[in-house]
């Protein structure tokens, strides 16, 4: 095969990239992952305040931005992955839908769009009076929140679903 | 062009350099929805309308995006018109693709970026496809390019000497070539790894030959291997 029609081009974050962490799932796959740059204190600041002004509940963790949602969730925030890698991931780790009332914290909540998954984040509390969810989620490169489940850009909330790997013997 | 349209024009670069659009697309984790951010932000599509009615010159936004990929940069962050640079690249693909490797040189000679570096390489891994006999052509390119350019590849493998903190490696182009990185590299500039293959691409224009260079600021600590294979289409 010409060089100039290599496929892994396209792929940051794959096996050719000096910059990737091995990472695999529990079926081995190699997971395609690269850090990202973080971002400057101004550039952090300023990504915070935008989306304090249309997401109320939005509480700050961190303005690193060297990993996104789903680096944070599988990569131990060392990393970024792509969110298109999402259904595989939780597939190959044996994560498993279930409802929201049969959720805890530690579970995953995934947003998707009409195309595909487009955020992911961990289950931090439940209120059960109020019934509300909070997530925890990095949002891109824009920093890690706290949120309400329902408190996200509206292009991410065409689906919304929980996910568990969680193992209980009786 | 009157003073309206002046005024059109820098509010739309203002809209598009902004942090509501770098917040916004930002905050994305795939370069799908990257992709899908640029398209459907109003000030994108405004820019594309703009240039394809011949309102803005397809000049004037390279010219921008050449004067934002000039900038000096604070080497511990990403760069601050990375998002900027993306939605020009992105806004040229769609207006005016007989710009585009112009557009994508000019993106590549950004220090520090990241989804604009991103979106270069789609576009040159699209238009590399382009050429090998089981793919269709990359349409944007395909209707500028009657004649296939000349594609020359390289490459070359570093040592194990220590590399200094400020050590990089850049490609540079020369006049009139067009040069991409293919594996290894993951950015325009980036510090190496030791025993590393690097290779890239030198792509002409059908009237110009090809050259191109490799530059490290600390030369001696690599060990330049080209093996030069032509391949023409």
């Amino acid at each position: 095969m010409p060089p100039h029609t290599n496929r892994y081009v396209i792929g940051l974050g794959a096996s050719n990239d000096p910059k990737r962490l091995e990472l695999e799932t529990r079926k081995r796959w190699p997971i395609p992952n690269a850090p990202t740059l973080q971002r400057s204190p101004i550039e952090m600041k300023e990504a915070h305040r935008i989306h304090q002004q249309t997401h109320f509940s939005l509480k700050l963790r961190s303005m690193r931005s060297d990993y996104n949602c789903i680096g944070l969730v599988f990569g131990s925030r060392r990393t970024a992955l792509s969110i298109d890698d999402a259904l595989q991931i939780l597939d190959d780790d044996g994560y498993r839908p279930i409802s929201r009332e049969d959720s805890e914290r530690g579970d995953l909540v995934l947003y998707e769009d009409a195309k595909g998954p487009v955020h992911i984040g961990i289950i931090w509390d439940s209120d059960p009076i109020r019934k509300t969810l909070t997530v925890l989620s990095a949002w891109g490169s824009d920093g890690e929140y706290f949120h309400s489940l329902e408190d996200v850009r509206d292009d991410w909330k065409h689906e919304v679903s929980i996910w568990t790997e969680r193992l209980i013997y009786k | 062009m009157d003073r309206t349209t002046d005024l059109q024009v820098s509010e739309i670069f203002s809209e598009i350099e902004s942090a509501a659009l770098d917040t916004a697309v930002s905050s994305e984790s795939s370069i799908r929805r990257v992709l899908n951010t640029l398209d459907s932000a109003e000030i994108v599509r405004r820019l594309v309308k703009a240039v394809r009615e011949g309102k803005i010159q397809t000049e004037t936004v390279l010219s921008r995006m050449a004067k934002l990929a000039d900038k000096t940069v604070d080497f511990r962050y990403r760069n601050p018109h990375d998002t900027a640079i993306a939605a020009y690249l992105y806004s040229l693909i769609v207006s005016s693709p007989q710009v585009l490797l112009v557009a994508c040189r000019i993106a590549l000679a950004a220090q520090n970026t990241s989804l604009s570096s991103k979106l270069v390489q789609i576009i040159t891994d699209e238009w590399a496809r382009s050429f090998s006999s089981n793919s269709q052509p990359f349409p944007s390119i395909a209707a500028n390019n009657q004649n296939p350019p000349t594609i020359v590849s390289s490459s070359f493998i570093t040592t194990d000497a220590t590399h200094p903190v400020n050590d990089y490696i850049r490609i540079a182009p020369i006049s009139g070539v067009h040069v991409f990185p293919f594996s290894g590299f993951t950015m325009a500039n980036q510090k190496p790894e030791s025993n590393t293959k690097y290779s890239f691409a030198i792509v002409t224009d059908p009237s110009f030959p090809a050259f191109g260079e490799v530059h490290s600021n600390n030369s001696s600590s690599f060990m330049v291997l080209p093996t030069p294979q032509v391949t023409k289409n």
